[in-house]
């Protein structure tokens, strides 16, 4: 052994002992992924892929706490000053993964690069109306608004869209950066290779104590028979998004520990309210009860998911439960009963409700294939309920991509027939303002062009004062009574009928230790607690 | 030969050309907008108009085309709406592995329905004929991802022989290859029985024999070396079909192929991905096919192209 093998293999030994010492367990996780990200640019990519794994490169200014509460983390605290300005005092000692200095300056560089008129971020619509950053010194900035807005503090945990990247990187890579990406995080980027892996490393210069985890290894697996084996055979950690029929047999075996929490997402029925027979409320009240949500949840999404009791998941804030499941009772009898007052009745006995001159009353579900947990399952199910109530109900599916394109549209533009009900998934930061304006204020409703994602087409000129001056209003209290009667007026109103809040499922081999579930999708990726058993 | 080859290699043009108007004329009568797919859903309508502006959505159909050819003159064939890299670095990283998923589930098929084809011509009506027949029907009739899965599940996961899925050497592409060359096996098994049992059935074939010549002589150097020549035509084919029909198959066994990225291109409407990635598809397949003509002459000494 020659002198020089000697010494270094000395150094490996005392730095493995060291390690041993301080605590540091260190090891690889290695985590399933279904799809590949698009973008590790977290204004360059809208969809969940890429975001699952940006927590670990990128951290924002506040962090979401599981229960809701905005917490410190770049900033270190923040204030009002006006109505329209919000000032964060920045954490010191910050760097980048390339040694950039975390400042000011580097504030300002990613937001108003979020919110660049001319290429804004994929998910900018969520931050609100931030309108820019003043440097005030090297560690203060006030994020201006163009309106009233008390939710910049939440708009700005946003790490899908505000994460904080390093202006030299994005600088030295252009169009480039989103395959070289460079933040704060725990973690550093080593490489990515196409649907193929990506793999990150601890980053050791981190303003809090070093993560645990030496790397962090994401393979891409898009079949989720594949994804149990490999997890089986313990090829991988970690299932970010495991098979919901395989969830129960994970649970009672010793070899596995199942993580879960209902999350953001609400499954949701919305009704056409501007035409057609859903314009009528009680019609929408009888949809209602021709529902059956715990049928659903438990028999199509496969206890992934729990039955709705509002218009929000309880971990938005504003959250109010309406006792939808309640009111709404599953009841076929009771939906022909209110049928039979608006002059639907069973005439020739098939069981299906006629009018005087012996037409049926005919509903058309339009439902996405792909896109959310057994969506097409779900609409062809909801078909037979409808028919139970005697509605005479059809079924329309199309491909995600054709879906969304023609929901955006004017119902009379849109190349097909027109429909009654449409199924869709809604999550959005965890507030009521991103949300309920978003899908019911009158202003979102699709026009010529692009139009917004209003796509009930409700028109409720007491729904939308409400939402606006919850929106203005930086009284915590207040706002959330605000939110409360919206849910409300909207639960007798029903511009949609929610069925579900999807549960955010994470399945580890029960070497992995320290794992935190979150409600909020994109969070559940963050792996800076965890520690690798030996 | 090389006026031929010159000329076939001229008609490269226009077919490139052809393709490129193809794909680009179905993309825009396909319902979707990339920009929707790309931007959340609580984008602003200002956004999706700036969005649609920067990816020059906003120009015609005519004007869109004509800048995509300028820039495929110049060897560019643009930057992926979702992702932002470069199509020609995305399809570089995924081509490869394609390849590599093709040449090796030829050669299985090869390796394993040439012999099989010929013996049980040799021995028609046999039992071993018959258990050939067997395996070719199953082979043709099993969809490849369940044959995947099977074999994922026997090889990979209960004995623990292969990798459960991934690109790693070549023992990891032993399973995927094999399950997705067995519907070939099967074909060429029965194209190669039929042909032999055409040939042996020839006059020269009775010619040889009356000679006197070795039966192994009769069998390899006169009866195969004919019959084998159709085959080309099926590998050239299946080139094709292995080529474009792999998707299931890479996703069963997380192979980094692009029947994946062009699914995922097409789903979300990254028009110029799915345009570059076909354009590449178009251009093996046709450079294949000159290839394949040009061996028949090699082969073939009746084959001439003037």
């Amino acid at each position: 052994m020659s002198k020089r093998m000697f010494s270094v293999s000395l150094l490996i030994l005392v730095v493995v002992l060291l390690g041993q010492v301080l605590g540091m367990a260190g090891g690889t996780l290695r985590v399933a992924k279904t799809s590949d990200a698009v973008s590790l640019d977290p204004h360059g990519a809208a969809a969940g892929p890429s975001q699952e794994v940006y927590l670990n490169i990128y951290e924002t200014l506040t962090w979401i706490a599981a229960d809701g509460t905005i917490e410190p983390w770049l900033a270190t605290s923040w204030e009002r000053i006006d109505d329209l300005t919000m000032r964060f005092y920045l954490r010191k000692n910050v760097k980048f993964h390339d040694g950039t200095d975390f400042n000011a300056a580097a504030v300002k560089f990613t937001i108003e690069r979020a919110i660049d008129p001319d290429n804004p971020a994929r998910v900018a619509g969520e931050l609100g109306p931030i309108a820019g950053v003043d440097i005030v010194d090297n560690y203060r900035v006030d994020v201006t608004t163009s309106e009233p807005f008390s939710s910049v503090p939440l708009s700005a945990a946003h790490v899908i869209s505000i994460g904080m990247v390093s202006p030299s990187a994005v600088e030295e890579y252009g169009d480039d950066y989103g395959r070289h990406p460079v933040g704060t995080g725990p973690f550093k980027f080593v490489e990515w290779i196409a649907n193929e892996r990506i793999v990150l490393e601890r980053f050791p210069d981190y303003w809090g104590e070093p993560a645990n985890l030496d790397k962090i290894v994401y393979k891409v697996i898009p079949d989720l028979q594949s994804q149990h084996f490999a997890l089986e055979r313990g090829e991988v950690d970690l299932l970010l998004n495991p098979e919901p029929a395989r969830v129960l047999a994970y649970k009672s075996s010793p070899k596995f520990t199942v993580y879960e929490t209902p999350g953001l997402r609400v499954m949701l029925f919305g009704c056409d309210m501007a035409e057609g027979p859903t314009a009528d409320k009680a019609v929408r009240h009888a949809i209602a009860h021709a529902i059956d949500a715990n049928l659903l949840c438990q028999a199509i999404l496969e206890g992934t998911a729990v039955p709705a009791n509002s218009f929000l998941a309880s971990g938005y804030f504003g959250y109010k439960d309406v006792d939808l499941g309640g009111r709404y009772s599953y009841d076929p009898d009771k939906s022909k009963e209110i049928l039979g007052t608006l002059g639907w009745k069973d005439r020739n006995g098939d069981g299906l409700v006629e009018d005087t001159a012996g037409q049926t009353l005919k509903i058309t579900v339009y439902a996405p294939e792909g896109r959310y947990p057994k969506d097409r399952e779900t609409a062809i199910t909801i078909q037979y309920m409808l028919t139970k109530a005697g509605f005479d109900a059809k079924v329309l599916i199309e491909p995600w991509g054709t879906y969304i394109a023609s929901l955006s549209k004017p119902q009379l533009d849109k190349g097909h027939e027109k429909y009654d009900l449409f199924l869709i998934g809604f999550a959005t930061a965890p507030d009521a303002t991103q949300f309920l304006d978003t899908l019911y204020h009158s202003k979102m409703i699709p026009q010529a062009g692009y139009g917004g994602c209003n796509w009930t087409y409700c028109e409720n000129a007491q729904l939308d004062e409400l939402l606006e001056t919850a929106r203005a209003s930086f009284d915590q209290e207040e706002r959330a009574e605000l939110y409360g009667e919206a849910q409300e007026l909207m639960a007798d109103e029903l511009p949609s009928i929610p069925y579900a809040v999807l549960e955010e499922i994470v399945v580890t081999t029960t070497a992995v230790k320290g794992y935190q579930i979150h409600p909020l999708d994109f969070y559940k990726g963050y792996f800076y607690p965890i520690a690798m058993e030996e | 030969m090389g006026g031929y080859l010159i000329r076939r290699l001229l008609w490269l043009v226009p077919t490139i050309l052809g393709i490129v108007l193809i794909i680009s004329l179905m993309l825009e009568v396909i319902p979707g907008d990339p920009v929707l797919m790309m931007l959340s859903e609580t984008a602003s309508n200002e956004m999706r108009v700036a969005v649609r502006h920067q990816l020059g959505l906003d120009k015609t159909f005519s004007q869109r085309f004509g800048i995509y050819v300028w820039r495929l003159v110049h060897g560019n064939l643009g930057r992926s709406f979702m992702r932002g890299e470069k199509v020609s670095k995305l399809i570089g990283k995924t081509f490869s592995a394609t390849v590599q998923l093709t040449l090796g589930s030829l050669f299985l098929m090869l390796l394993i329905g040439v012999p099989l084809g010929v013996l049980s011509a040799l021995y028609p009506r046999s039992k071993f004929d018959f258990m050939t027949q067997g395996i070719s029907l199953v082979g043709v009739s099993m969809p490849a991802f369940w044959i995947g899965l099977v074999l994922i599940y026997l090889f990979a996961y209960l004995a623990g022989l292969f990798p459960l899925g991934g690109k790693g050497g070549a023992v990891g592409l032993i399973l995927p290859a094999f399950s997705l060359s067995l519907s070939s096996i099967g074909f060429i098994i029965r194209t190669i029985r039929a042909n032999m049992l055409e040939v042996m059935g020839m006059e020269y074939i009775t010619t040889a024999r009356s000679k006197g010549i070795l039966e192994s002589t009769v069998i390899w150097k006169h009866a195969f070396r004919n019959a084998i020549l159709p085959v080309l035509t099926v590998i050239g084919l299946q080139f094709g079909r292995l080529l474009g029909g792999a998707v299931v198959t890479e996703v069963v066994f997380s192979w980094p192929g692009m029947g994946r990225l062009i699914v995922n291109a097409i789903n979300t409407r990254d028009y110029p991905l799915v345009q570059g990635a076909i354009l590449v598809f178009g251009l093996a397949f046709v450079c294949l096919n000159l290839l394949i003509d040009v061996s028949y002459t090699l082969l073939d000494p009746r084959v001439k192209y003037g």
